[in-house]
């Protein structure tokens, strides 16, 4: 096989000592700056690109993977230990994950993480090695109304993070839609709920929002109602190191993250949110601790962690085997790869090959180096739940700061750090679920696009949202979801209250 | 002796403060991979290969709206910054007038025009329709049968798609546009047959047109492109001739010596041999236009614009 | 507290968010040629969708709904509020809108640094100043240095 050997090659290359050096430099500055909320993987990979300037092409594609999936990673470990997720997609980690921290599981909780990253980043660079061209081809087949069924599959699976009272819930999503609508409309051009300022015209900057309502809400919460004792839980209390159990429950969630994450990550539209919404869901209902859920269960972990990562390598394949960057962080790929004289694009593999195969070696390379970085550091990690609270939550503070003001130097986000902050606190005294507000405003404005986009090629007709085979598959899932719990339930009622006659 | 000492550790400081990279502050206010980013990346990579600025760049992509949602978020973020560029071009002129944006571009500075990207109509390889008569005779029985993407509402690809159906004899008005954030999307969404056709520049559509994956049915300059098989809308019977110029503006309020210090860089990457070669690549036409020329020019624009948004029913 | 049993005022907010975005969404045109969904009918339609929420919250409410705090790391067993701690933290929050743009990053985090360690009742504010003062100089520098824009020093003084 050509591939392997070229493969083989390109393995020879980044496996020197040197090279390796580079890759351990370029995760631990990825993860560095990853972890920063508010500051998600194409940021992290624009401000770093510069530094890749000065070593030799080959050294750093192997210094770019480390940074890469390091960016990718960085967000998981805030997530988890001081549930203030950075980008939209590490959400979805916290849940579980800072749950799992309380309970003095954060070192197990991380290590799923970090492996979990390890294996989705390994089964993904596989695929992106072997099955990247038939895997592009879904760019082509999604049209609008399959994403349209898509995302009503995301609103409809998350729906489990609504909590227990409904209505809060159903609130929650839709102030996170409200929140969405604001800006100028793509489809008309309109100018929609900007009252005039000019600064509402780009709308509602979504990690702005994650970060307020996470931490600043909790900063204000925490606060209020602080018991004035010194830390009182041992973060290593659950051992160190994930158990047999752990490892059991983990397993199939990073692969079944995993298969979400690729595919879903390669499409245009797809980003990293989705595919994280949607292994979270999907572990939510085929876990058999159904009632940790919530408490800190693995598997909400596991899950969307590798959904997460396997998204960001699926990324790539468009970008390789097409030339066509689907997202911000491919489009800076593309700008550094043009750096090199890589023109990805149809062409790409028969013109540069070496080169390509360097970089994809360096992928599967970067991503060890992220394990072996990041592994032994978990014990270092959960330490931070040791600083004294007036510091810890002082220093998230600083560190929110550096992410919001940094993105935009823009007034109205620190306004709206205030705002949203203190609605974070008032959901948090009135048990409103937090998630579904940051649900609503990701999903919202992309189903809208697709909606309106649908309908108009399609006139007006409705049944145009399920001309496709694939948005009728999707959306009979969505009529599933939606119609046989009930009817199940309702048979089950018939069936006691026919036993007890 | 200790004056010198002075001098020295003064000179010192100097060249490290000089040394110390400076990254500019680049704005491309449209979609990753689509014509605004490639004109504001593009440009550094010239500059950097022929040692013009080496500082290297950040980039944010906000996308959407003909691109005023970033003139806005720049706007906002960056006055007084002499560091700070922004990628623009006629489509960005064309959002201004139909948002009736409260940012304009009397808000920043004009610094230069660089190219001229000519527009194409293509259609996914597997269409029925092999020319752009076949597309147009289509569009005259069914018009919102036949739907068009490209790029935000209101931008040269609207307008192109309205003036074909002006130039048909059709109501402009009624074209079923679909607006997408890139080229990049709607060349997607044409190879995947999810719309009937889409108008974009030739820098975004030529490379999937060489693989094969679309068919390139007419440009939108006033002669034939030189490497495209395809007609001028012109010579197709179509009297309609438009082309997306794109260009830099500095940050609003930026310094004197900021304005002639990034013109003096334009100007020779202009004449550097490496942004030949980008020219090249990205199959742009060169279109050169700096300083106070690029300032009237954009006055002329602005007042032609508006009249063909009138006329087509876009604004009132 | 009464307030908490009954917080009327929840629905309230919920219902007049509603309200302004149907009436924004009313003066938007509602319909478009071929799609029928126009620029207004979503945000008319997630409007009256809070207003309807929010109905249905007062609802609860009325009906005696129970209200119990979100557990966290930290928080003291009978969940005693402290406004002391409250106040510091809102302000801590609430002084970046006000210092940011004049005084700079490092000053503004230094105070906000400062007002959350005071809302957590640390026992000594001058030394949580010369912290706050490190801290947020050397996050400053570091990110400045790895391409973050924070701005400068001291913007009024123009450094």
């Amino acid at each position: 096989m050509d591939a392997l050997a070229a493969l083989f090659d390109g393995f020879a290359i980044a496996l020197q000592p040197i090279n390796l050096m580079w890759a351990l430099i370029g995760t631990f500055m990825g993860t560095a700056v990853g972890v920063l909320p508010g500051i998600g993987p194409a940021l992290t990979i624009a401000l770093l690109l510069p530094v890749t300037a000065n070593v030799a092409p080959t050294s750093a594609f192997i210094m770019f993977a480390g940074i890469f999936y390091g960016a990718m990673y960085g967000g998981s470990t805030t997530s988890i230990l001081l549930n203030t997720p950075g980008e939209s997609g590490s959400m979805m980690t916290a849940l579980e994950g800072n749950k799992m921290a309380r309970k003095g599981r954060g070192a197990a909780a991380l290590a799923t993480a970090a492996i979990g990253s390890f294996v989705a980043g390994t089964i993904a660079t596989l695929g992106l090695t072997f099955l990247a061209p038939p895997i592009a081809e879904l760019a082509f087949i999604f049209t609008p109304p399959d994403y349209f069924a898509l995302m009503l599959l995301a609103f409809l699976s998350v729906s489990v993070v609504l909590g227990a009272s409904r209505v809060r819930g159903f609130i929650a999503l839709f102030i996170g839609l409200a929140l969405g609508l604001m800006g100028i409309d793509s489809q008309s051009g309109v100018q929609r709920l900007t009252f005039g300022l000019p600064a509402l015209l780009d709308g509602v900057e979504m990690t702005v929002v994650l970060v307020s309502l996470f931490a600043i809400g909790e900063t204000l919460y925490v606060a209020s109602r602080f018991a004035g004792q010194p830390p009182n839980l041992n973060p290593l209390a659950g051992g160190a190191w994930m158990t047999r159990a752990d490892w059991r429950r983990s397993w199939k969630p990073w692969l079944r993250g995993t298969a979400i994450g690729f595919p879903i990550g390669a499409l245009p539209a797809g980003g990293s949110e989705i595919p994280t919404f949607l292994s979270y869901a999907a572990e939510r209902r085929l876990t058999a601790h159904p009632e940790e859920f919530g408490h800190g269960a693995i598997e909400g972990v596991a899950g969307p962690e590798a959904a997460n990562n396997a998204s960001a390598a699926g990324v790539l394949v468009p970008l390789l085997t097409l030339g066509l960057p689907t997202s911000a962080t491919a489009a800076i790929l593309l700008a550094a790869f043009q750096n090199y004289g890589l023109q990805p694009g149809p062409l790409l593999f028969i013109n540069s090959g070496d080169l390509v195969w360097a970089l994809i070696a360096s992928l599967y390379v970067g991503n060890l180096m992220l394990l072996i970085l990041n592994l032994p550091l978990v014990g270092l990690w959960v330490r931070l739940l040791f600083i004294p609270r007036p510091y810890l939550y002082a220093g998230i503070l600083i560190f929110a700061l550096v992410g919001i003001w940094g993105v935009a130097n823009s007034w109205m986000d620190l306004a709206m750090m205030f705002g949203v902050g203190l609605m974070g606190y008032v959901m948090r005294v009135y048990d409103f679920p937090i998630a579904p507000v940051l649900i609503g405003l990701i999903l919202g404005p992309m189903a809208e696009v697709q909606l309106r986009r649908a309908l108009a090629i399609g006139q007006g007709d409705p049944m145009a949202l399920v001309s496709t085979p694939l948005s009728a598959v999707l959306v009979t899932i969505c009529v599933l979801i939606l119609v046989v719990p009930p009817v199940l339930s309702w048979r089950r009622a018939r069936r006691v209250a026919a036993g007890s006659t | 002796m200790i004056r010198t000492l002075i001098g020295a550790a003064a000179a010192v400081v100097t060249t490290a403060g000089l040394a110390m990279a400076d990254p500019a502050v680049v704005m491309a206010p449209g979609g990753p991979g689509g014509g605004y980013d490639a004109m504001a990346r593009q440009p550094f990579e010239a500059m950097a290969a022929d040692g013009i600025f080496t500082d290297g760049a950040t980039f944010t992509n906000r996308g959407g709206a003909g691109g005023t949602i970033g003139l806005a978020e720049f706007v906002n973020a960056n006055r007084g910054n002499d560091n700070a560029v922004m990628s623009m071009g006629s489509i960005l002129v064309g959002g201004i007038l139909l948002n009736d944006s409260p940012v304009t571009l009397e808000d920043v500075t004009p610094l230069a025009r660089l190219i001229n990207d000519t527009g194409v109509v293509a259609v996914g390889t597997n269409s029925p329709f092999q020319t752009i008569d076949d597309l147009v005779a289509a569009m005259k029985e069914n018009l919102g049968g036949v739907s068009i993407g490209g790029g935000s509402a209101g931008g040269v690809d609207h307008i192109a798609a309205a003036l074909i159906a002006q130039g048909a004899g059709l109501d402009p008005k009624a074209v079923n546009y679909i607006a997408y954030d890139s080229g990049a999307d709607a060349v997607t969404a044409i190879g995947g047959g999810a719309i009937t056709a889409a108008i974009s520049g030739v820098s975004e559509f030529k490379p999937m047109a060489d693989a094969g994956r679309i068919r390139i049915l007419a440009v939108t300059s006033e002669e034939r492109f030189p490497g495209i098989d395809a007609p001028s809308l012109k010579e197709a019977g179509i009297d309609v001739a438009i082309g997306n110029w794109r260009g830099w503006v500095g940050a609003p309020d930026m310094s004197e010596e900021g304005r002639q210090m990034w013109l003096d860089r334009l100007t020779r990457m202009h004449e550097g041999e490496a942004w030949q070669k980008v020219l090249e690549t990205q199959g742009w036409e060169d279109a050169f236009l700096a300083g106070e020329d690029f300032v009237a020019f954009l006055e002329e624009e602005k007042a032609r614009q508006a009249g063909v948004l009138r006329d087509i029913g876009l604004i009132d | 507290m009464e307030q908490q049993k009954r917080p009327y005022w929840l629905a309230a907010a919920v219902a007049l968010w509603g309200i302004v975005w149907v009436w924004q969404g009313l003066r938007l045109p509602l319909t478009d040629r071929y799609a029928y969904i126009g620029p207004g009918l979503p945000v008319v339609g997630i409007g009256a969708g809070l207003v309807i929420l929010a109905l249905i919250l007062a609802l609860q409410i009325r009906g005696g709904v129970p209200f119990e705090e979100q557990s966290a790391e930290d928080v003291s067993a009978d969940h005693h509020v402290s406004w002391y701690g409250l106040a510091f933290a809102a302000a801590g929050a609430a002084v970046p809108m006000l210092t940011m743009r004049h005084l700079g990053f490092v000053i503004t985090c230094m105070l906000a640094f400062w007002l959350i360690t005071r809302a957590f009742r640390s026992p000594r504010p001058a030394l949580d100043l010369v912290i706050g003062a490190v801290v947020s100089l050397g996050a400053w520098y570091l990110f400045r240095l790895l391409g973050v824009q924070l701005g400068g020093l001291l913007p009024i003084a123009g450094i």
